[in-house]
C-alpha cells in the first residue's frame, strides 16, 4: 500500500467533474413546490397544544374550526355554514354536508362534540377559547346546539381557532386527550394529523421539516396553485435570510429589519410588509408581596402605582422604534391594536416619556437610590426582542433600576414565565378572536384558573375590571359594548397594569414570482399562495 | 511486533475506556435526569420511581456497565434540547461535517503540497520566505476572524459564493450530500476554504522541512548521479518520501479538524456535528455533548491506529515508537 | 526568523494594547456594559471620516450606542487578564504536577502521565469547550454572570493546556535529579521537597516560561474563540469575541465598523503575540525549534 498523494487528487477531479452533470440538483424550485421557512417551528401538530400563532397558523392548513378568517380577517363560514344565535345563551351551528377527513371518514356533529370537549380539557392550551362553552349537543348528524354559561356574543369568532378533530381517529391513535406540551407529554396527534383542511401532512421532522401535500378532495376551493410545501424551520436570521438570496427557499419570515432595504433592492425578491395585530408590552410581577427577582427582601415596588408609572415613564419608545425597529413599529399605550375590534385611537396615547419625573416619582415611593431586578425577555420569539429589552435595561438603568437582563430561547423562556417565575417580563399577544374582550379576558382579568387571566402573568387584578369584562362577554349592543371596552382600557390604562411598548411590522420576504396574502394575524394560508 | 501492535491496542482501549468514563459521569452526575424527564409536576414518589426504573440507584459500576452497552449499540438516550434520540440527530448531521472535513483535508493538501515543495526548491529565496511568514500569519488568526474575512469579500464584497448553510442536498438512502450539485458545491467552497487554512500551513512547512530532507539524501544524489531529469528525480525520487509522514500527519490533525469544524460551522450556520455540539452546549444538553465526546473519542482513536498500523506496515523502521513530533 | 522590523512593529503593537488596557477606566468614553451610560440615540454611528459620525466615539457605536473603541479597550483588558491568569494557572499546576510525577516516580508518575496523554489526544479548545460546558450545567448562573463566566473560563483553559507544562517539566525534573549536585543534597540530608524546589524548580523554569508565551497567545484566542461562539464570557461582560458575534449579523446590512474593527483588533494583538513568543522561543530555547 502506497501512502501516495495521487490518488486523493484523482478521486477530488472525478467527484467535480461528476457534479457537473445535468442530472444534479437544481437551484430553482419545482413550480408548484412553496419552500417556506419561519424562524421557529411548531411544537406539535396537535392543534389544542399550545396556543402559539406559529402553531395554529400551520396546523390551521390541515385542520378547520367551524367559522374561518377571510384575507382581510372577516369572519366567514368554515366548517359549519352558518349559524344564529337562537337564545340568550344558546348558538346553532347547521354543518356543512359532504365534509371528509383525510382519511376518507365523513365529518360530523358528533366530532364537533368531542373537539370541543377536547379542547377544554386539561392538557389544552385553548381553553379560553371554548370557556364560555358549557354544553355542546349534536341535535343530527349535520347540527350543533352550543350552549354557554352566560351570553356569548362572539362565540363565532372564538371558535375560528378551535380546530376539528374527528373522534375516531383520536381514539383509534390515543389521542382523546391534547399533548400537554408543558409537561413534556406527546401522542399521536402531534406527530400524524387528519384534519378536513385543503392540506394534508406528509412528513415531519420536529425542528427539521414538516411536508404537506394538496389535498384533492377538500369540500371548498384552492386559489392558489401550491401543490406541495416544505416548511423548514431556520433560527438564525442570517441563514435565513441568504437561504431566501440563495433561492433555497421560495417565502420566509421574519426579515430582520435591518435586512429588509437589502432584499428590497434584490433584483429577484420582494418584501411585503404589513402592520401586525401583535402589540409588546412588559409585564411586571404586581401580586407578590416581595419581589421575589431582586435586591428587595421585603417589599414589591411593583405594587406601587408611581413605580409602575416612572418605569413607563423611562422609556424611550421612539427611540426604540427609531434605532432598534427602524421605523418598522408603531408605538402602543394599549394592549389593543388598531384593527383589533373594541381599539380607541382616542385612548392611545402613551404616558410622555419623562425621566426626570420618573427619578422623582421612585424617589416620592421610597426608592431613592432605584433597586436592582431580574428582567426576563425572549431572543428569538419577536421582532429584536433582545436588542428592544436591552435598550430598554439601559433606559431602566438611568432611572435608578438596575436591570439583569436574561435573554433566552423561546422554548426555555415560555415555560418559565408561564409559570410565572419572573418579576418583570416580554409577552406579545395577539387577540385570537380580533376582540378587545380576548385581551381583557386573558391579559387582564383577574387569574382564577379556569382560563381567566391565563396569561395575566404579573397577576394584575381590579375587580372592577373583571366587572367590566363580564359585562362585556355578554353585551350584544354594539355602542354600548364600545363603551364599556373603553371604560375597561381608560382604567387598566390609569392603574398601569402593563408597559406597553409598540405593534411590530411584520415583513415576509419571498421570490418574485410568489404571490400570498398578508394577514395582520401573521397566519399563512398556504391555499391562497400562488407560485408564477 | 506483536508487544508493539499489543501495547497500541491497549493504549488506544485507555483512551476509548476513559472518554467512556467521562461521558458517562456527565450523564449520571451533571443535572438531575429524573427532573428533565418527568418535569416539576411531579410527586416525590412518582420521581423515586422513576429513578428505581432507570437504575439510578444501582452501584455506579453496574451504571456504567449499562451506559457501555448501550453506547456500544449506539443508543445515547434523548436529547434534552430537540426531544429526539441522540443518535438520529447525530446520523443526520454527521454527513455534513465529514464532507466539509473531505473537502478542506484535501484542499489543504492540494494547496498545501505544491507550494511545500516550491518553498522547498527556491529555499532562502526572499518569496519564499515570505510564503512561510504568511503560514505563520495563518495560524495565528483565529479561524472565525478567517471564516468572517472570507465572507466579507466574497459573499458581501463581490458577491460571489453565498455565506450561510448548505444549500441545495440530495439524499443518498439516510445521507444527505451537498456534493452532488454546483449549489452545494458553491456553499461548502467558504466553509472548507476556512476549515483549511490552519492545515495548509503546517502541510506547507512540512512538505518544505521533509522535501528538504529529501533532497539532501542519498537516494536523491544517486538518482541524479544517474543523470536522471531534475523532474523524475523530484517526482519518482523526492516527493513520495515526504507524502507518508504529510497524510499521516494530515490524519492524526483530525481531532482539531473536529475542533475547528465547530467554529466553522457556527460561522456558517453550517448544519454539521459541530453546531449541533455547540447548541447542546448553550442549552446544557448533557446526552448529546455526551455522545459527540463518544464518537469523536473513537474516531480519534481509530484513525490514529490505522494511521500507525498502515505506515508500520509500510515502513518497519517505525517500528520504535517515535516521539509525536510537537507541530500546530 | 523574523525580520528586526516586523518585532519591533509587534512590540509596539503589544505595548499599545497593553497601555490602552490597563489605562481603559480612564481613556475610555464610557464602560460599554455600563447601563445608565448608554445612549440610544447615539446607535449605529461609523467610525471618523463617514458621514455621521462623531468624534466622542471615533470608532462608532453600536445598536445599543456603545462606543466601540471603548469595547476595544475594556474587551483587550478581559483577554488578557483571562490569558495571563489561565497560562498562570496551568503553569503552576502543570509545573507542580510534572515535579510531584518526577520526584515520586511509580504509580502517581505513570497515573499523571498516562492522563496527560490521554488529554493531549484532544484538541485544548474541545477540551475548554467540554469543561465550560459542564461548567455550564452544574451552574446554571454561568451564563449571566461575568465575574463567575470568567472564573470557568480561566479554569478550563488552564484545565486544557496544563499537560505540556507537566511533560516538560518532568522531563527536566528527571534529568536534574540525575545530576551530582542533588544527590550531593540528598546526602546532606536535604528533604525531597527542598531539593525539588530550591533546586531542580530554577532550572526548569526557562522551559515553561517558551511554552508560556506560545500558551498565552493561543489563551487569547481561545477565549475568543469561546466568546464568539457564545459559550465564554457573557454578552454582557466586555470581550473582543462577543463583539465580533454581535457585529457579525450587522455585516450584512452595511455597518461593517461593528465586525471589521473588533476582528482587525483581535487579529492584531495575536498575530503580535505569536510573532513575539516566537522570537522568544527561538532566543531562548533553539533546542525546542
Amino acid at each position: 500500500m502506497k501512502c501516495a498523494g495521487a490518488r486523493p487528487l484523482a478521486a477530488l477531479l472525478l467527484l467535480a467533474a461528476l457534479s457537473f452533470l445535468p442530472w444534479a440538483g437544481a437551484g430553482e424550485a419545482q413550480a408548484r413546490t412553496l419552500r417556506v421557512a419561519d424562524q421557529g417551528d411548531a411544537m406539535s401538530m396537535d392543534p389544542h397544544s399550545l396556543n402559539d400563532g406559529l402553531q395554529l397558523s400551520l396546523t390551521g392548513n390541515i385542520y378547520e374550526g367551524l367559522t374561518a378568517r377571510g384575507p382581510t380577517l372577516e369572519l366567514v363560514p368554515g366548517l359549519a355554514r352558518s349559524w344564529r344565535s337562537t337564545g340568550p345563551t344558546t348558538w346553532r351551528f347547521e354543518l356543512r354536508d359532504e365534509v371528509r377527513f383525510h382519511d376518507g371518514a365523513p365529518f360530523s356533529a358528533d366530532d364537533v362534540v368531542f373537539s370541543l370537549a377536547r379542547a377544554a380539557a386539561p392538557g389544552s392550551d385553548m381553553r379560553a377559547y371554548v370557556g364560555l362553552v358549557s354544553r355542546v349537543r349534536a341535535v343530527d348528524t349535520l347540527t350543533v346546539e352550543i350552549e354557554t354559561s352566560q351570553p356569548a356574543p362572539i362565540l363565532p369568532e372564538m371558535l375560528s381557532m378551535v380546530y376539528m378533530m374527528n373522534r375516531r381517529w383520536c381514539e383509534t391513535h390515543g389521542a382523546e386527550q391534547p399533548a400537554d406540551k408543558r409537561k413534556g407529554m406527546e401522542n399521536a396527534a402531534s406527530y400524524r394529523a387528519n384534519g378536513t383542511g385543503p392540506y394534508r401532512l406528509g412528513a415531519r421532522e420536529p425542528g427539521v421539516r414538516t411536508e404537506f401535500e394538496r389535498n384533492p378532495d377538500y369540500w371548498g376551493t384552492i386559489e392558489g396553485n401550491v401543490e406541495r410545501v416544505e416548511f423548514t424551520p431556520i433560527g438564525n436570521d442570517a441563514t435565513r435570510v441568504a437561504a431566501l438570496i440563495s433561492g433555497e427557499i421560495d417565502l420566509m419570515q421574519p426579515v430582520p429589519v435591518r435586512d429588509i432595504p437589502r432584499l428590497e433592492a434584490a433584483p429577484r425578491l420582494r418584501v411585503r410588509q404589513g402592520p401586525e395585530l401583535r402589540t409588546i408590552f412588559l409585564g411586571m410581577d404586581i401580586e407578590s408581596e416581595t419581589l421575589r427577582f431582586s435586591n428587595l427582601d421585603d417589599r414589591n415596588p411593583f405594587r406601587d402605582r408611581r413605580v409602575r408609572l416612572a418605569m413607563y415613564q423611562a422609556i424611550d419608545i421612539d427611540a426604540i422604534i427609531e434605532r432598534i425597529m427602524r421605523g418598522a413599529a408603531k408605538p402602543a399605550a394599549l394592549l389593543v391594536g388598531p384593527g383589533v375590534r373594541g381599539y380607541d385611537e382616542t385612548l392611545d396615547r402613551r404616558h410622555p416619556y419623562d425621566p426626570e419625573a420618573a427619578r422623582r416619582l421612585l424617589a416620592e415611593a421610597g426608592y431613592p437610590e432605584g433597586f436592582e431586578v431580574r428582567m426576563d425577555c425572549p431572543n428569538d420569539r419577536y421582532v429584536n426582542d433582545a436588542e428592544t429589552c436591552q435598550a430598554i435595561a439601559a433606559m431602566f438603568a438611568r432611572i435608578g433600576v438596575r436591570v439583569r437582563l436574561d435573554a433566552q430561547t423561546r422554548s426555555v423562556y415560555f415555560p418559565k414565565i408561564l409559570a410565572r417565575d419572573t418579576s418583570l417580563f416580554m409577552l406579545g399577544w395577539t387577540p385570537a378572536t380580533y376582540d378587545a374582550h380576548n385581551v381583557l379576558y386573558n391579559l387582564m382579568a383577574t387569574p382564577d384558573g379556569s382560563g381567566q387571566g391565563q396569561f395575566n402573568l404579573g397577576g394584575y387584578s381590579n375587580p372592577r375590571l373583571d366587572e367590566l369584562t363580564r359585562a362585556i362577554a355578554s353585551e350584544t349592543q354594539d355602542d354600548r359594548r364600545q363603551e364599556l371596552i373603553a371604560q375597561a382600557l381608560r382604567l387598566h390604562h390609569e392603574e398601569i397594569g402593563h408597559l406597553p411598548l409598540h405593534q411590530q411590522n411584520l415583513a415576509w420576504g419571498m421570490r418574485g414570482n410568489v404571490r400570498m396574502v398578508l394577514r395582520a394575524d401573521n397566519f399563512n394560508d398556504f391555499k391562497w399562495i400562488s407560485i408564477d | 511486533m506483536i508487544p508493539y501492535l499489543l501495547r497500541r491496542f491497549g493504549q488506544a482501549a485507555l483512551v476509548i475506556a476513559a472518554v467512556g468514563l467521562v461521558a458517562f459521569s456527565m450523564f449520571r452526575f451533571v443535572g438531575d435526569p429524573v427532573l428533565a424527564m418527568v418535569g416539576q409536576d411531579a410527586t416525590p414518589a412518582e420521581r423515586a420511581e422513576l429513578r428505581s426504573a432507570l437504575g439510578l440507584d444501582d452501584p455506579f459500576a453496574s451504571q456504567f456497565g449499562r451506559f457501555a452497552a448501550n453506547a456500544m449499540q449506539g443508543d445515547f438516550g434523548m436529547s434534552l434540547q430537540h426531544g429526539r434520540p441522540v443518535t438520529g440527530l447525530i446520523l443526520e448531521r454527521l454527513p455534513a461535517t465529514l464532507e466539509l472535513a473531505l473537502v478542506a483535508s484535501l484542499a489543504a493538501l492540494a494547496a498545501g503540497i505544491p507550494v511545500g515543495v516550491w518553498a522547498a526548491l527556491r529555499k532562502g529565496s526572499r518569496r519564499a520566505g515570505a510564503v512561510l511568514a504568511g503560514s505563520l500569519l495563518g495560524v495565528s488568526l483565529p479561524t472565525f476572524v478567517i471564516g468572517i474575512g472570507l465572507i466579507l469579500v466574497f459573499s458581501v464584497s463581490l458577491g460571489w459564493l453565498p455565506s450561510h448553510g448548505r444549500g441545495q442536498t440530495e439524499a443518498i438512502g439516510w445521507w444527505r450530500t451537498g456534493l452532488l450539485g454546483i449549489d452545494g458545491w458553491r456553499h461548502i467552497l467558504l466553509p472548507a476554504a476556512t476549515l483549511a487554512v490552519f492545515q495548509v500551513a503546517l502541510v506547507i512547512r512540512l512538505v518544505r522541512a521533509e522535501m528538504l530532507e529529501a533532497l539532501a539524501s542519498e537516494h536523491v544524489r544517486f538518482a541524479r548521479a544517474r543523470g536522471l531529469s531534475e523532474r523524475r528525480v523530484l517526482f519518482r525520487h523526492a516527493l513520495p518520501g515526504t507524502l507518508i509522514p504529510v497524510v499521516t500527519i494530515t490524519g492524526l490533525q483530525f481531532g482539531s479538524l473536529m475542533a475547528f469544524a465547530i467554529i466553522t460551522e457556527s460561522v456558517f450556520q453550517w448544519p454539521g456535528l459541530g453546531l449541533l455540539f455547540l447548541q447542546a452546549i448553550q442549552s446544557s444538553d448533557i446526552p448529546v455533548m455526551a455522545a459527540y465526546l463518544c464518537l469523536v473519542g473513537a474516531m480519534f482513536v481509530a484513525i490514529n491506529l490505522l494511521v500507525d498500523l498502515a505506515c508500520l506496515a509500510i515502513d518497519p523502521r517505525l517500528r520504535d515508537p517515535r516521539p509525536a513530533t510537537a507541530y500546530a | 526568523m523574523p525580520p528586526v522590523a516586523t518585532l519591533a512593529g509587534a512590540s509596539t503593537v503589544l505595548l499599545l494594547f497593553i497601555a490602552g488596557a490597563v489605562l481603559a477606566p480612564w481613556i475610555a468614553v464610557h464602560h460599554p456594559h455600563e447601563l445608565a451610560s448608554l445612549d440610544l440615540s447615539q446607535s449605529l454611528r461609523p467610525p471618523v471620516g463617514f458621514a455621521g459620525s462623531d468624534w466622542r466615539y471615533p470608532l462608532g457605536t453600536d445598536e445599543q450606542g456603545r462606543d466601540i473603541l471603548s469595547g476595544l479597550l475594556y474587551g483587550i483588558r478581559s483577554s488578557l487578564i483571562v490569558a495571563l491568569a489561565a497560562v498562570g494557572l496551568a503553569l503552576v499546576g502543570g509545573t507542580a504536577a510534572g515535579l510531584v510525577a518526577a520526584g515520586r516516580g511509580g504509580f502517581i508518575d505513570a497515573v499523571l502521565m498516562r492522563l496527560g496523554d490521554i488529554q493531549l489526544a484532544f484538541p485544548a479548545i474541545l477540551v475548554a469547550m467540554l469543561i465550560d460546558g459542564v461548567a455550564r450545567a452544574v451552574l446554571p448562573g454561568v451564563a449571566q454572570d461575568g465575574r463567575l463566566a470568567t472564573l470557568v473560563i480561566i479554569i478550563a483553559i488552564a484545565l486544557a493546556n496544563w499537560v505540556a507544562y507537566a511533560r516538560v517539566v518532568r522531563t527536566a525534573a528527571c534529568v536534574e535529579l540525575r545530576k551530582d549536585y542533588v544527590a550531593a543534597a540528598r546526602l546532606a540530608g536535604a528533604r525531597r521537597a527542598r531539593i525539588m524546589f530550591a533546586h531542580i524548580l530554577p532550572n526548569v523554569i526557562g522551559a515553561t516560561l517558551v511554552l508560556a508565551s506560545i500558551n498565552f497567545a493561543t489563551a487569547i484566542m481561545t477565549e475568543a474563540t469561546l466568546s464568539f461562539l457564545g459559550v465564554g464570557l457573557p454578552p454582557n461582560s466586555p470581550s473582543l469575541g462577543t463583539m465580533v458575534a454581535i457585529g457579525y449579523d450587522f455585516l450584512f446590512s452595511g455597518e461593517w465598523w461593528l465586525v471589521v474593527l473588533p476582528s482587525l483588533a483581535l487579529v492584531a494583538l495575536c498575530v503580535s503575540l505569536n510573532l513575539l513568543a516566537d522570537r522568544l522561543r527561538d532566543g531562548l530555547d533553539p533546542r525546542l525549534r
